[in-house]
């Protein structure tokens, strides 16, 4: 069998992810009427969704200088922008008071979770899933023809038979109208377009999830071509110095060719210059300014001249 | 270069361009169906004209409906059409507003329900012959409870009515010639089983949540969403066919909505 290279085969990665994305956001642009006639559900909730994804990318990543640096990465990028905000436009409630509510709090959320690596943390899911299940909730009330978020019956005065006490027999919290759910004239047929908005829910949210791993990996494979382009045994020791898991920390990702070269070459200056200071330290007692110690200072003092004390798991 | 690389850097335009596409069309798929606009509510008496069926069934449950019956004659199947003749006739032709129970009880009466039960269960164009005689017995038969709470006429004519509904209720919605006379009925039946239920002060409890859990088998699924028929009913009267179990009377809008379609049918013969 023959070896696979490994760059298409994460730039793949990345385009699934963005099938997945983009079906993900087919269907939640999607719902079912009492026709039975599939019916758009509009642009104003995706204008939301966009404005929500830009503040999430904008006060998010302010000091990330990170960019695409290819077709591909460019292409993925956009996907995660529009899955985003697919995302985001799928849980939102239609319209009304509730709308701008979740938008404040989404936009806060989004904006914390974005200086981390991923946007999508499993806080951030179980945020968008409670706000999916809230919309899923008041989309059936709705269906219903009930239209407010709950109703409590009020104790004694709704068990007593006389019309003329319906008004205050029990009380109504979060009214909302047919307008601001977004209904088709026709109405909605709730149950397939609860089915047709979960699985678009999920695979935004996977979809957006491989999107991000595989970004990484993707970025990864360009920076293992630049430290590639060096001679097999340098390169080794450029990869030892600098490990693939600190590279995002370390800011490579994003940086295009000649700025990425000139990162590494500063960064395998400083730390080959930190190592070769602290061999001497380590070999020279008079240069680390200390005598025979004992106790805690001993033991720190031993750990840098000898290695470290022998435990029970060590021959 | 070896062969491995050289084959996978010949192939990986092709292997990448392909999810590109369907990503690009999916994602220009998921913007433009926002747009897709929803269409109105399909009423009933919107539907495609069928070539068979009979114009204008509505006419057949109204005030004038004596001048129409005689064209449900060669509808009707063969061989109840004897029977229905000669009944149509009879039913046409009761006056004086007897109880409804007492005109039941009568040969004619007898024979009415047996050939109601077969009409039922046949055609279409049986249901609806079905309908119009039942329809007519309402209006010039006596089933008001009055002050004496005297249900028993409204009882014994909303069971029949029920039967119908039961049998044509789901089909009738869609079909181009029993979706009004479906709904109609439904208004009718709502009118009578409030008779049964409601007293001069307050309700019977019981038979209101009977009535309600009959209409309830009617216009909700199993998961509680509207059925057909209660989707004609909205788009015909909006807020009537869903939300039954929510309201004080679930009835009340219905029976409301059933006076204005039946002027004069309140069980006194007016």
């Amino acid at each position: 069998m023959s070896p696979q290279p490994r760059e298409p085969l994460t730039a793949r990665q990345l385009l699934y992810a963005c099938v997945l994305v983009a079906l993900g956001g087919l269907l939640l642009g999607l719902q079912v009427d009492g026709n039975g006639e599939f019916v758009g559900t509009g642009y104003s909730s995706l204008g939301v969704g966009a404005l929500v994804a830009l503040a999430a990318v904008l006060f998010g990543s302010g000091r990330d200088t990170r960019s695409p640096r290819d077709l591909v990465g460019a292409f993925s990028a956009v996907c995660g922008f529009l899955g985003l905000a697919f995302l985001v436009s799928g849980v939102l409630a239609p319209g009304g008071g509730w709308m701008f509510f979740e938008v404040l709090l989404l936009s806060i959320a989004l904006s914390r979770a974005g200086r981390e690596q991923p946007v999508l943390s499993r806080g951030m899911v179980a945020l968008l899933s409670l706000l999916l299940l809230f919309r899923l909730w008041i989309s059936y009330q709705g269906s219903q023809h009930r239209w407010e978020v709950v109703s409590l019956d009020v104790p004694v005065l709704s068990s007593l038979p006389f019309d003329f006490l319906a008004p205050i027999q029990s009380v109504e919290l979060g009214e909302f109208t047919p307008r601001e759910l977004g209904f088709p004239p026709a109405g909605l047929d709730f149950a397939p377009s609860l089915a047709l908005w979960a699985a678009g829910f999920v695979l935004c949210v996977v979809g957006l999830a491989w999107r991000s791993r595989a970004a990484i990996e993707y970025e990864n494979d360009r920076i293992h071509a630049v430290i590639g382009e060096l001679p097999p045994t340098l390169a080794h020791i450029v990869e030892r110095v600098l490990p693939e898991s600190q590279w995002v920390e370390l800011g490579l990702h994003g940086l295009a060719d000649r700025p990425l070269r000139k990162r590494l070459e500063e960064l395998v200056v400083a730390r080959i210059a930190a190592r070769r200071e602290l061999e001497l330290a380590t070999q020279s007692r008079e240069l680390l300014g200390v005598a025979d110690l004992g106790g805690f200072s001993g033991e720190i003092l031993r750990a840098l001249t000898q290695g470290p004390a022998p435990t029970k798991d060590t021959p | 270069m070896s062969e491995p690389v050289r084959e996978a850097q010949v192939s990986r335009p092709t292997l990448e361009a392909l999810p590109v596409l369907v990503a690009t069309a999916l994602l220009a798929m998921a913007l433009f169906v926002r747009s897709i606009p929803g269409g109105p509510p399909l009423d009933p008496s919107d539907r495609t004209r069928d070539r068979d069926a009979l114009r204008e069934p509505m006419q057949l449950l109204g005030r004038g409906a004596a001048t129409r019956v005689a064209e449900l004659d060669e509808r009707v199947s063969l061989e109840l059409r004897a029977e229905w003749t000669r009944l149509r006739q009879a039913v046409f032709a009761v006056s004086r507003c007897p109880r409804t129970g007492d005109w039941l009880d009568t040969v004619d009466g007898l024979a009415f329900e047996r050939l109601f039960s077969e009409l039922r269960r046949g055609s279409r164009d049986d249901a609806l012959a079905a309908q119009v005689l039942l329809v007519e017995i309402a209006r010039r038969t006596k089933w008001a409870p009055g002050l004496l709470a005297r249900t028993s006429d409204a009882e014994r004519l909303g069971a029949l009515l029920q039967e119908w509904m039961r049998t044509w209720g789901s089909r009738a919605a869609s079909d181009a010639q029993l979706s009004e006379p479906a709904l109609a009925g439904l208004l009718l039946q709502a009118r009578l089983e409030r008779a049964t239920y409601l007293r001069a002060l307050g309700r019977d409890r019981e038979r209101y949540d009977r009535a309600v859990e009959t209409f309830q088998r009617l216009l909700e699924d199993a998961q509680g969403q509207p059925t057909e028929l209660a989707r004609a009913l909205d788009a015909r009267h909006p807020g009537l066919g869903t939300g039954l179990a929510g309201r004080k009377d679930g009835l009340e809008p219905l029976d409301t909505v059933a006076g204005r379609f039946f002027p004069g049918l309140n069980g006194e013969c007016e």
